[in-house]
């Protein structure tokens, strides 16, 4: 759809009504949780993209609340998993259960029946289990006997990972992997930070509540706004030349990084960052992307889709390593 | 009486060395004669086990000559001395028995000098062995190689980093201009080009963004041509000016907006930006002065 620049104004000024939310959100979230303002943003770019993030970070760096703060924020439902190597698919997904007294099946749905989800830990539990909350995420529905269920909407599934203790987990095949729009790691907080933290674990002898301050309709409204922000055709330019660098560094004066890469972003790559970027431009209040937006969700988008081989982990080179060369190289329009 | 007096006067003992100075290691022949009036003694020459100073080569058996008109045993010992100095073959005893008869003679010491070979720095040297000839293989050439390698190995090291250095200088422009009258002579070129329709609105802006990028590269000395107007201003940030840092704003996102959201600003927006450029750069080339002296 060709939008014209008039267009492009009245989205701009409806972006900016309709994102009022999000600053509440951040107000909200800011009583409980102290820093974390780029994982809080990547939660608000999944929710309003239609992704799922696949969140990666030690134990204790505010995952769970995050998610649970953000639920409660939008005053939606919010369920968490914790994956084991016991979990079944049922589990996750729900069963079917007999009824003695009425002599009938009836379904009993599971967890994933909720708008916010964490599926905690989720390289702990057998490939199957994995398969179905995929599949979910992926279909936004479940089947259960012969029914199939719509998954409530707004639906994010935020996945976490534990980066240590990799003894006993089944690790996420790359082709599952892919379906996570972002992956996000989350880093320790800065000192300031961290003296907040204490103080406000140590001092305050009630834990501020969370209220709703948004509703699930503001966000499937703003949901319909970020797919109607306007992307030139020089920043989709942009987007498939990094994703193709990715692919085939050596057209992009980037030969040296052809040994290291085994394989690059996929087509969904390319989806995914255009995606991110439209969100992330409606958080800064923008109805059009600029290249500022495809480099700041750049690496989160990039990180889990690009394969590197035995000679970059040899030589130590990591992901990010990768991507800020690209950035560096592809020129920005 | 007479005959034992007479007897008794006819046994006499000799000692003599062939050499009274010998070098050190040198030997030295020790002979010891006793001279009887006919045979029938006992004779026994009571030779030292060592001698200090002296080392006993050889002690040879007694020899034996009868002569006409007496009898004589002779003994020949070999001496040599590793010890230099003056130094004495002591006296040794020689018991000349015959019954009733038993008489102990003792032979006279032997003064020896034992010395190092003297040196004569006159004599012609000799070869201790007979002289090999060594062929030494000349590696200069090798050398002279090598240098010239190193050479050109650093000159390459250098031409590349010279190469990097000009990388990071940034992008190719009127460098026969000093960055800020190229920026100046830019703006004024860009100014009189103007603008009619969209698309030249839209050059116009691209224009400005990669003027000022260009005049950030050769002033920092690193390429700013690939960066994010957000990154630009979050660079700029460090002047700690923020009338400086809004107007800079203010021109670059209009920039943005009308490169990507296909906006269409009204001519004085377009010219004020351009002023706006203006601006930043003197603002920037001042506080660049400011900084040197």
């Amino acid at each position: 759809m060709l939008q014209t620049a008039e267009d492009i104004r009245l989205l701009n000024e409806k972006i900016s009504y309709s994102s009022n939310f999000v600053n509440r959100i951040n107000d909200e979230l800011g009583k409980v949780i102290v820093g974390q303002q780029v994982m809080i943003d990547r939660l608000l770019i999944g929710l309003l993209s239609n992704g799922h993030i696949l969140l990666e970070g030690v134990p204790g760096l505010a995952k769970t609340l995050a998610i649970k703060s953000l639920a409660q924020s939008v005053h939606a439902q919010y369920s968490r998993i914790q994956f084991t190597p016991d979990l079944l698919p049922a589990d996750v997904v729900g069963t079917m259960i007999y009824n003695q007294a009425k002599n009938e099946f009836f379904v009993r749905k599971g967890p994933i029946f909720a708008n916010f989800i964490l599926a905690d830990e989720i390289n702990r539990a057998p490939a199957k289990v994995q398969s179905a909350l995929l599949e979910a995420m992926q279909e936004r529905q479940v089947t259960i006997g012969d029914t199939s269920y719509a998954l409530q909407e707004p639906f994010l599934v935020l996945a976490t990972q534990n980066p240590i203790e990799q003894e006993g987990t089944y690790p996420l095949p790359e082709a599952q992997v892919d379906r996570f729009m972002l992956k996000v790691v989350v880093g320790y907080p800065s000192k300031t930070e961290e003296q907040q933290i204490i103080r406000q674990n140590t001092q305050g002898l009630v834990v501020p509540a969370i209220h709703a301050v948004a509703s699930t309709a503001e966000i499937i409204t703003a949901k319909e706004l970020v797919r109607q922000v306007y992307i030139d055709e020089k920043v989709e330019n942009y987007i498939i030349d990094i994703v193709f660098a990715t692919r085939f560094p050596g057209q992009f004066n980037l030969a040296k990084l052809k040994p290291l890469i085994g394989f690059g972003g996929s087509p969904r790559a390319s989806i995914n960052l255009a995606l991110a970027a439209k969100a992330h431009a409606f958080l800064n209040k923008r109805g059009y992307v600029v290249p500022e937006d495809i480099r700041d969700i750049c690496k989160d988008v990039l990180r889990h889709r690009i394969g590197l081989t035995y000679e970059a982990e040899a030589e130590n080179v990591n992901v990010e390593d990768i991507i800020s060369d690209i950035l560096k190289s592809v020129n920005v329009p | 009486m007479l005959q034992a007096s007479l007897q008794s006067t006819a046994q006499s003992v000799e000692v003599k060395a062939d050499k009274r100075s010998i070098l050190i290691g040198e030997r030295i022949q020790y002979d010891i004669t006793c001279i009887l009036p006919s045979p029938g003694y006992a004779v026994s020459f009571r030779v030292p086990d060592s001698v200090s100073h002296f080392v006993m080569v050889e002690n040879k058996a007694i020899d034996s000559i009868a002569g006409s008109n007496d009898f004589r045993l002779h003994k020949r010992i070999v001496f040599t001395s590793f010890d230099s100095g003056s130094w004495h073959i002591p006296s040794v005893d020689v018991q000349v028995e015959r019954s009733p008869y038993n008489r102990t003679l003792k032979t006279d010491s032997i003064p020896v000098e034992v010395g190092y070979s003297p040196a004569d720095s006159t004599g012609s040297l000799r070869d201790i062995k007979s002289v090999i000839e060594v062929t030494v293989a000349d590696y200069t050439l090798y050398y002279i190689i090598a240098g010239v390698l190193l050479l050109i190995l650093a000159g390459l090291l250098f031409y590349r980093y010279v190469i990097n250095r000009n990388k990071d200088k940034g992008p190719e422009g009127n460098h026969g201009l000093p960055a800020f009258d190229e920026a100046m002579a830019a703006l004024s070129e860009l100014e009189q080009s103007g603008f009619s329709n969209p698309e030249q609105v839209k050059n116009y802006h691209t224009s400005l963004a990669v003027i000022f990028k260009r005049y950030c590269s050769r002033k920092s000395g690193t390429d700013m041509m690939n960066r994010t107007t957000g990154e630009i201003l979050l660079n700029m940030q460090q002047y700690n000016d923020s009338t400086f840092l809004s107007k800079l704003a203010e021109a670059l996102r209009c920039g943005d907006a009308v490169k990507f959201a296909k906006f269409l600003p009204a001519a004085d927006d377009s010219t004020g930006s351009l002023e706006r450029i203006r601006e930043a750069i003197r603002y920037l080339e001042e506080v660049h002065l400011n900084t040197k002296q």
